[in-house]
């Protein structure tokens, strides 16, 4: 057990109490409280560590930031909105979305709001929160730390020698002007994509490391008339029915992931189509081309990627970056690839990923006998990927195999929400046992085993490198996720109110 | 673990496309045609679309299986189906009618559909016995939903469900109906026959 600060002093005095302590205000724990709230549960508060709520979309604000999944998916069932301009939102809008969301919590959630430990206390069968604001106790603790909130950056040598600016994509200094400048992007995932086109239009020259090349597949967008907006707006039942069309055709996309080779080799072809259509230059095409299987690291869509390396200025290195190197003649420093290339550059932007497989929340909670950090050493585990053994009365929302890599994300934080609510209707003391957890995800690792994330060849942030389990995706469709913790949620109550021992997970094997 | 037999209409195994591989990772799958005469176990599974399932359902009522899915079925061929066969030799009609009014996919389109609709078995649905997932589709203009639901009202152990598609469900939503499918499979020991069929909701009021 790792030491604990010496904040388990006896609390005599009474610290703030509510039922329920939610960490994190993003789309999970906005959502979770207006849950919470609609359900006559007021008796909650959510601790936020930043200024405004928003999560994921708070945090991103880098040029040409948006998301992937339709917006009208993208978005909680139970708040839709008809406004959305186009298919695709921004992550402007969202953030709005989520801002106006919240607005119905707002009193309950405190920003600016550090949580710092959360320790089960066994004798009071209570959470001890240790908050910036002081010590707050609750019955149950949700952690919505979400899955792409602390910036990864790699381990380069020389890095803190590098004279220009620098920062990651999801803290992006907007004081920085990068017209005119000479910009280094290192990686190519989702948020690089995104920005490297807007990067181009304004910088003199833009480099951008590669470790490995993305799928990418063209961006379908659109605005929405105004006709369909006022469609959306005078008939809800409009909205219901496109989120209806598109969460299904989103479904049929888990074929190409695993068991229907005919679909992933027709995935592939259409996105090397697009390449061989948007890139002309041969060896560019060649250095653009993946090595691995498709959807085996995440499938980006845009129509602007490809074509920012046609622009004049623009280059791409086909290797990680290796090194920053000081010049003491002239007080310049260079930037090293993989390749042994050097290039001088003003800027440096990490657009490398997040602490996905390990998350840095794990290690401020302390269970009955462990950190969430010590329990999750051979890869993030949790019984319908919510609730963890040895923590009571604990959930996790976006923790282990709650992602997806065809589906929207906030579908999958409904389901979740929805074990909570299930979850909290029970009067006992809630906790899974070891033995249900093992279970669920013995069957989890097993339903991963014919998916492409495991097969594929590739190195991606889905697969904790400790032990190559996949622990950051769900290896199966968005609606097997809803059905298989809706039963969990019965077998958990099932369980609870007999004298079983054990919660014992039922087997989606159909 | 299911034995599932796959009974497709006339679009052949294209018709299962989506379904066949997705059941096989769970199940043991085998997609039979019209022509081939079916060889089932007492716990077989049978699935069949459109004509297939009007096979599907004669089947059943004769040699007990252990359950049956009937997607855009009918209990006997109506004049209605006949006058659109006949007039689905215009494939660009036929491609016109198969589709619901949301989806932008186009059904591949058969010759000869009159004919192959003489085979089409007349079924009595009270004597189909075991547990019965019946899908009907919203827009049907060739099966109609109404032959759908005469199904469900005629088989004893049936429960319904329906899709907002046309004629050609398992091109329009065949994640939709893989789900309903999953569902049945899952808890038709559990759920008393005569309730709605269980289905996950892609969204909540």
């Amino acid at each position: 057990m790792t030491e604990r600060p010496s904040h388990e002093k006896p609390t005599e005095h009474i610290a703030p109490h509510t039922d329920i302590a939610i960490v994190g205000a993003g789309f999970a724990g906005i959502g979770l409280a207006v849950r919470l709230q609609r359900a006559g549960r007021t008796d909650f508060a959510v601790f936020e560590r930043a200024t405004s709520v928003g999560g994921t979309w708070r945090d991103n604000t880098y040029p040409g930031v948006a998301c992937d999944i339709p917006a009208h998916l993208y978005s909680l069932s139970f708040q839709t909105n008809p406004d959305w301009a186009r298919v695709f939102a921004t992550g402007d809008e969202i953030r709005d979305y989520l801002e106006r969301v919240a607005d119905e919590v707002r009193p309950r959630i405190r920003l600016c709001t550090p949580v710092l430990d959360m320790t089960w206390d066994e004798s009071r069968g209570l959470w001890s929160v240790d908050t910036s604001d002081g010590m707050h106790t609750a019955r149950v603790l949700v952690l919505a730390c979400g899955r792409l909130a602390d910036p990864y950056i790699p381990d380069i040598d020389g890095l803190a020698s590098f004279a220009g600016e620098m920062f990651h994509s999801a803290r992006w200094d907007h004081r920085v002007d990068l017209r005119g400048a000479r910009v280094a992007v290192v990686g190519s995932g989702a948020s690089a994509v995104q920005l490297v086109p807007r990067v181009a239009e304004v910088a003199s020259e833009v480099t951008v490391f590669q470790r490995s090349a993305p799928y990418v597949m063209p961006r379908v967008d659109r605005a929405y008339t105004d006709a369909e907006r006022g469609l959306f707006a005078k008939d809800p039942e409009e909205i219901e029915r496109l989120r209806s069309q598109l969460f299904w055709a989103a479904e049929e996309g888990f074929a190409e992931r695993a068991g229907d080779q005919t679909r992933t080799a027709a995935a592939r072809l259409r996105a090397l189509e697009h390449l061989r259509t948007s890139i002309s230059e041969p060896r560019l095409r060649r250095l653009l081309t993946p090595d691995y299987e498709i959807g085996c690291k995440r499938v980006l869509i845009s129509n602007d990627y490809y074509p920012a390396f046609e622009r004049p200025g623009v280059h791409l290195v086909p290797s990680p970056v290796v090194a920053v190197r000081g010049n003491a003649a002239d007080g310049s420093t260079r930037v090293v690839g993989g390749d042994a290339s050097e290039h001088e550059v003003d800027v440096l932007i990490f657009a490398t990923g997040f602490a996905a497989s390990r998350q840095p929340y794990a290690t401020q909670v302390l269970g009955r006998d462990e950190t969430l950090a010590e329990h999750w050493s051979g890869g993030m585990r949790a019984y319908a990927s919510t609730a963890v053994a040895g923590f009571p009365q604990m959930f996790v929302l976006d923790g282990p195999n709650a992602g997806l890599g065809h589906n929207s994300a906030v579908h999958m934080i409904e389901s979740q929400i929805d074990f909570v609510m299930r979850a909290l209707e029970e009067d006992g003391p809630l906790e899974v046992c070891a033995e249900a957890e093992q279970q669920w995800t013995d069957w989890v690792d097993a339903q991963a085993e014919d998916t492409v994330w495991t097969t594929g060849g590739c190195e991606s942030w889905y697969v904790d490198p400790r032990n190559g389990r996949l622990t950051l995706l769900w290896p199966g469709f968005a609606h097997t996720f809803r059905s298989a913790l809706h039963d969990a949620s019965m077998s958990l109550a099932r369980s609870n109110r007999s004298t079983s021992p054990s919660h014992g997970p039922r087997q989606h094997g159909g | 673990m299911s034995e599932i037999v796959l009974i497709p209409g006339f679009g052949g195994e294209a018709d299962f496309e989506f379904l066949a591989p997705m059941l096989a990772r769970e199940h043991s799958v085998e997609v039979v045609d019209l022509l081939t005469p079916l060889s089932t176990h007492r716990d077989t599974v049978v699935i069949g679309y459109s004509i297939g399932a009007a096979a599907a359902a004669a089947h059943a009522a004769l040699d007990p299986v252990g359950g049956l899915v009937l997607i855009c079925g009918w209990v006997a061929p109506t004049p209605r189906l006949r006058e659109w066969a006949l007039h689905a030799e215009d494939e660009t009609f036929a491609r016109h009618t198969m589709v619901g009014p949301e989806s932008d996919r186009e059904p591949l389109v058969q010759s000869g559909l009159l004919a192959a609709l003489d085979t089409s078995p007349n079924v009595n649905p009270g004597d189909i016995a075991c547990p019965t997932l019946v899908v009907g589709a919203a827009f049907d203009l060739v099966a109609t939903v109404h032959q759908s639901r005469l199904l469900h009202g005629g088989i004893p152990g049936s429960r319904y469900a329906e899709v907002p598609t046309g004629h050609a469900a398992l091109l329009e939503r065949p994640a939709e109906i893989l789900s309903l499918i999953s569902a049945f499979l899952r808890q038709s020991a559990a759920v008393p026959p005569g309730m709605p069929a269980a289905r996950p909701r892609a969204s909540r009021p």
